[in-house]
């Protein structure tokens, strides 16, 4: 009798074995593993993998225009992906992941120059520093009309960026028109390893702050962030802003590397993994530079993932006053993996939280229309519409793409925010005139 | 050895059992849901943004491998199968940019079905999707081949009211076919009017015509608007699901705009019918018996056809047999064949009547093909107005899910396409 009370209890267990993922995911045991597991029909007479197939095949063969079989499976993958109703798992097609890829590794082969559409060509927005194409004379503000003596004009942003990469160790012609010259030139550029600058500084004389713009949080910012603070602390410093407004993210650990630079031995995240698991993620230590000066970071919508990551944790350290208007409200870790085609999959395998502990998931209604969530700012701000700088009469090409805080009435405010802190006298900033902040969204680096 | 090392050894030996029955329980699970060794096993470096290489996915086994990968490593964990193929099927439907061609959930194919069939839920009216390039096609650049492929600027549907069903909420507020939504409830559904508009403007900026503050003005309104926009698919369910309450939409007729709050309710659309000798006749399952039984020995025929949307095909094909005699009616344009396959009936009515079919805009898809196929012929004269310009088949398939898709099978034309195209060839000569 004892006997089969034992055996009765290691069934029990068993079971409980059997059914544990469903109890994990918090939900009731499915029952359609043990009927699968013995070989009987499931409720379903079809499996998934059947009916995509068979939509797939239907759609290829019935659908009375021609179809890519390609792209039609790119489009059922994004679909599936899309499916679990996270805005963060999604599928890459080859094209997206490559760039993607260039965008967070921040290290690819090319020329070393940030391309918008323009219609002759393309036209250049930035030249990197020390890049190849710099040592063979591209300027911000040329035309490339030509590429390997063939014209561009009318042709797609991507498409030119493809023919201008290439090889490393190769070489590509450029035909370039300089402004106010009627003729182009043609440059002959290096291809090689290029490291995409993704901050930027600037050094405003007359209020004494110094500004670093962070662009993504690529593998080599951080140690971009070094270099380029060390170039502003040149001067007298009374504050530093720090911009991560339209900035999407990109890893976790820079973002960690970063935070070290103003405290060591921090939380930075509070992870929850899909197992129930929880890991932290600590800034190491003794990598802290001394700040003598107050700090605000200026944050909107755009700033996401890793830069909120940034953003959050600077303000619940008590290092610096957030300025701006919400960020974005991505709460979750993703993986990307690779499929030998060339496409990924970008998939949430973590929830995140700050070290105050709070959510800042963004909730959004049935229409996907912002409710709440996202870090809010200290001092809300928002961004002054303006006059795209095509619309203005006289407009004179900015110096650079950096935000002047003459037309920007949100880094004006930082500023002002800045100073106060620093126990600085109000200094008074010329009202916003209308003035578009470079908008980067279509431009590409090659 | 003693009882008690006997006992404790027992115990032991218990305890082990029982670990290894929870293991072995959670490892079949494994075998049972991923089928044993996963074929992507990808190992992530970092883990924000991360990625790995090279993993070896062979083509057909695309999507099983996908779904072991998101059932392995999503967040939330996956149960049900289903949901991924469903999501993947609307993924490739979305994809083919048809607004013809939809994906619809369980509910929404259960409402739309019934609907063909005349009974109507929401404001008791049909609601499409009506693409204004989307009868346009571009021909390729192969030249005279009629392999017509989109142009890549193809406009946003606007979603059009189709047909109303008579004293329905929408029926009674004073709504008419080729009105068009604009807001429902606070929403607004995107329309490429409103974007054009932007870029006149922007042009007439430009040219110093307009002061640039205008065009900051109707940016702002449209990117308030924007923040707020709901695609026009699921401004179609608003309006066409629900049997409760009521719903507030603004309605654009010409310059016009209507703001109204319909009442929401089942309706019934009449099905075949005959009075004052015309015969109301929607594409569904018995309508080539009732009319054949309606026309017998008549040498005159009045059809109805207006309000007759998306009826089904092949309803429809029998009531043409039943009305006209055998022959070639026009042309089926599909991928599958190289030309384009004749609309061939036989056993056709070898004594047709002379029909005279009432139409306007509301007369789409079967029916307009039924319409075109008739006059063409001179079998039918046809009185009204235009039709829709949906000359489409259209073909429902349901899933395992009980959500399903629609998908244009076909393209009508009243000749055929091989001689048009070879006509321009020769003229290009």
């Amino acid at each position: 009798m004892k006997i089969f009370g034992f055996l009765l209890a290691v069934l029990v267990l068993f079971c409980l074995g059997f059914t544990w993922r469903d109890v994990q995911n918090g939900q009731v045991p499915d029952t359609k593993p043990f009927a699968k597991m013995f070989g009987l029909k499931t409720e379903t007479h079809i499996s998934a993998e059947a009916e995509f197939k068979q939509a797939y095949n239907r759609i290829l063969t019935s659908y009375y225009r021609k179809v890519k079989p390609l792209e039609l499976k790119y489009a059922g993958m994004s679909g599936m992906m899309a499916a679990l109703g996270d805005p963060h798992t999604m599928f890459l097609t080859p094209r997206i992941a490559k760039s993607f890829n260039i965008d967070t590794k921040a290290n690819y082969v090319g020329v070393g120059a940030r391309l918008s559409p323009d219609p002759l060509g393309a036209k250049v927005t930035q030249v990197f520093e020390d890049a190849p194409a710099f040592e063979a004379g591209l300027r911000r503000g040329d035309l490339i009309v030509g590429v390997n003596g063939k014209s561009v004009a009318g042709a797609k942003i991507d498409d030119i960026v493809e023919k201008i990469q290439g090889e490393e160790g190769t070489r590509v012609q450029i035909s370039v028109l300089k402004s106010g010259k009627g003729k182009p030139v043609v440059l002959r550029s290096r291809r090689a390893h290029v490291v995409t600058p993704t901050v930027e500084s600037a050094y405003f004389k007359d209020s004494k702050v110094g500004y670093i713009l962070i662009a993504s949080v690529s593998a080599p910012t951080a140690e971009q962030f070094d270099k380029e603070l060390d170039k502003i602390e040149r001067n007298e410093m009374k504050g530093l802003v720090i911009d991560v407004r339209g900035n999407p993210g990109g890893y976790l650990e820079t973002a960690t590397e970063l935070l070290s630079r103003f405290r060591g031995d921090k939380v930075v995240v509070k992870m929850k993994l899909r197992d129930g698991k929880e890991s932290y993620e600590y800034t190491p230590s003794g990598l802290e530079h001394k700040f003598t000066y107050p700090i605000v970071v200026l944050m909107n919508e755009d700033s996401a993932s890793a830069a909120e990551i940034f953003a959050g944790c600077l303000h619940d350290y008590g290092v610096a006053t957030l300025v701006g208007t919400h960020s974005y409200g991505k709460a979750s870790v993703q993986e990307v993996f690779d499929f030998r085609d060339g496409s990924s999959g970008k998939i949430t395998i973590a929830r995140y939280y700050l070290p105050s502990t709070h959510d800042i998931g963004r909730k959004v209604d049935a229409d996907g229309v912002y409710i709440s969530g996202g870090l809010q700012p200290d001092v809300k701000v928002d961004f002054a519409e303006t006059l795209p700088q095509e619309l203005q009469k006289n407009a004179k090409p900015p110096a650079s793409d950096l935000p002047d805080p003459s037309f920007d009435n949100q880094l004006a405010k930082a500023i002002q925010v800045v100073l106060t802190k620093a126990g600085a006298k109000r200094v008074s900033t010329k009202s916003p005139i209308p003035q578009a902040v470079a908008a980067s969204s279509v431009s590409r680096i090659a | 050895m003693t009882p008690e090392v006997k006992k404790s050894l027992l115990a032991a030996a218990g305890v082990l059992v029982c670990i290894s029955a929870i293991a072995g329980g959670a490892l079949l699970r494994d075998r049972v849901d991923y089928g044993g060794a996963l074929a992507v096993s990808p190992e992530p470096r970092g883990t924000l943004v991360a990625s790995n290489d090279n993993n070896v996915v062979p083509e057909d086994k695309f999507f099983e491998d996908m779904m072991e990968l998101l059932k392995r490593k999503y967040v939330d964990g996956i149960s049900d199968d289903q949901k991924l193929s469903d999501g993947a099927v609307r993924g490739m439907i979305a994809s083919l940019g048809d607004p013809n061609s939809l994906y619809m959930d369980a509910d929404q194919l259960r409402v739309y079905m019934a609907a063909h069939a005349g009974r109507y839920e929401g404001i008791g009216a049909d609601v499409v999707l009506y693409s204004e390039s989307s009868g346009k096609v571009q021909s390729s650049t192969s030249g005279a081949e009629e392999d017509a492929t989109p142009t890549g600027d193809e406009k946003l549907p606007k979603l059009m009211i189709a047909a109303i069903v008579p004293g329905s909420a929408a029926d009674k507020a004073g709504l008419k076919p080729g009105d068009w939504v604009e807001f429902v409830e606070d929403h607004w559904l995107p329309n490429s009017d409103a974007l054009d508009q932007l870029r006149d403007l922007q042009k007439k900026v430009v040219a110093g015509k307009v002061p640039g503050g205008e065009f900051l003005k109707l940016r702002k309104v449209l990117r308030t608007r924007f923040e707020k926009s709901m695609l026009p698919i699921r401004g179609r369910d608003r309006l066409m699901m629900g049997t409760d309450g009521s719903i507030n939409a603004t309605f654009v007729r010409g310059a016009q705009r209507i703001p109204l709050t319909l009442a929401k309710g089942k309706w019934t659309m009449r099905g075949f019918g005959v009075k004052d000798g015309v015969i109301r006749l929607p594409f569904v399952k018995d309508s080539a018996d009732q009319l054949k039984e309606a026309i017998a020995g008549k040498a005159d025929v009045t059809i109805d056809l207006r309000g007759n949307v998306d009826g089904d095909f092949d309803a429809m094909l029998a009531c043409l047999k039943a009305v006209a005699p055998s022959g070639n009616y026009g042309y089926l344009v599909t991928r599958k064949q190289e030309k384009a396959s004749a609309l061939a009936l036989s056993d056709g009515n070898a004594a047709p009547p002379k029909v005279t079919l009432l139409v306007d805009r509301t007369t789409r898809g079967s029916a307009e093909i039924f319409a075109l196929a008739l006059s063409s012929k001179g079998v039918a004269k046809l009185s009204g107005t235009e039709m829709a310009g949906q000359r489409y088949v259209l073909r429902y398939n349901l899933l395992p899910s009980r959500a399903g898709y629609s998908l244009v099978t076909a393209e009508y034309r009243v000749s055929d396409p091989g001689i048009v195209a070879r006509a321009k060839a020769e003229a290009r000569k």
